[in-house]
């Protein structure tokens, strides 16, 4: 009887872990690579996200898209009323920012801001925090989670932060994604060098942010690792 | 009576050249002529031009409320360079506009008081100045070579 209880109760946790909504064609974590998408797939996305988020949005490398980015911000702050729907005077939380944006991919880049004060599982814990809401709110959408670069060698020296942090947590969110049926942009892996850090070529100049041919980078990452929401065949009677 | 019309073209001719003259002097007074004086006074860093979208974002203004606007920015985000120029429609509010501005480079001198101390200097000798329609935000290296500039070019 009590084996049946413990049964009963697990299978009614794993029901209640929600899942993104995914394309089984594609399976998650990563995405097949293709060509890279024009800018109409972007017309229903909304990419999410810090100062480097920012930054995209900046150099207009998703012209069709819409950004919900503060300068900063980390995944506990998405809580706050901080972020603005455009042309609105009115500050609103994070969440229902993006309600009001045709929302069918959301494209989420936060964590330095976490991992620059906190160990890799204390980020990560606030990460999956912020994350059961996502997927409370938005069940129909894709989740890209891209995984944040890390720091310059210096500047991860002047911090003292061990460059491994960010390794570490981008290797959490990749199971993460695995089991949530979040698709993975792996802007970390692209950048780093062999010490897990910013390398020069790619830093802006403050050891912290990717430079334009960094974001570049991350703009072909996300163009050639879209996916398509499954075809529904119907059979004509 | 030949003598009469002869007078009065003496009278009318200097007043025409006048007012194409002063005609001409405010054509050359744009938004870009503005910008390119300003980026000319000081060793900037490459700036990048921010679209409508991005200015109505950080602005929180309608790009409708500006016959004309140049807003360049240091996209790297290692300084926080930039040139703001607009030129408010009359049918605008200059006030809320230049309020705008005001609290934009308020913003920015907060978030580079934390995040690049040595940049802060830049945002401090930064004012948001006002001539007629144009209202401008310059963040320069050299903050008193670009406000002469400007002042040059607001003549």
């Amino acid at each position: 009887m009590i084996l049946l209880l413990v049964l009963a109760c697990a299978a009614a946790s794993a029901e209640d872990v929600r899942k993104a909504y995914c394309n089984p064609g594609n399976p998650p974590p990563f995405p097949n690579e293709h060509a890279p998408a024009d800018d109409s797939y972007f017309e229903d996305a909304v990419f999410i996200g810090d100062s480097t988020m920012d930054d995209v949005e900046m150099y207009d490398l998703f012209p069709t898209a819409n950004f919900v980015t503060k300068v900063g911000i980390s995944p506990l702050s998405v809580n706050r009323r901080e972020f603005r729907y455009k042309g609105s005077h009115e500050l609103e939380n994070m969440f229902d920012v993006v309600a009001k944006y045709p929302h069918r991919k959301i494209y989420i880049l936060l964590g330095v801001n976490s991992l620059d004060n906190k160990n890799s599982d204390q980020s990560y814990l606030d990460y999956v925090k912020m994350m059961e809401t996502f997927l409370e709110r938005f069940p129909n959408s894709f989740f890209y989670l891209i995984t944040p670069t890390a720091l310059t060698e210096t500047q991860l020296a002047k911090q003292k932060i061990p460059a491994k942090r960010f390794g570490n947590f981008r290797n959490m969110l990749v199971e993460y994604a695995r089991e949530r049926q979040c698709y993975i942009i792996d802007f970390y892996s692209s950048l780093i060098n062999a010490k897990g850090c910013l390398p020069g070529k790619y830093d802006c100049g403050d050891g912290i942010h990717p430079n334009y041919d960094g974001l570049k980078v991350l703009e072909k990452l996300i163009r050639t690792h879209t996916v398509n929401r499954p075809v529904k065949f119907t059979f004509a009677k | 009576m030949k003598r009469l019309i002869a007078l009065l073209m003496l009278m009318i001719l200097p007043l025409a050249v006048c007012s194409f003259a002063a005609a001409a002097d405010e054509e050359e007074m744009t938004c870009k002529s503005l910008a390119e004086a300003v980026l000319a006074s000081a060793e900037f860093r490459e700036l990048t031009d921010m679209t409508e979208r991005y200015l109505e974002k950080y602005l929180i203004l309608s790009a409708e409320d500006l016959q004309e606007w140049v807003f360049k920015r240091d996209a790297s985000r290692a300084t926080p360079e930039m040139i703001l120029i607009m030129k408010v429609r009359e049918s605008a509010d200059p006030a809320l506009i230049k309020q705008t501005a005001q609290e934009l480079r308020d913003e920015q001198l907060l978030l580079y008081r934390d995040y690049q101390p040595a940049e802060v200097f830049k945002l401090e000798n930064a004012q948001v100045l006002e001539n007629g329609p144009f209202i401008a935000l310059v963040v320069s290296p050299d903050p008193q070579a670009s406000i002469a500039a400007l002042g040059e070019g607001w003549k």
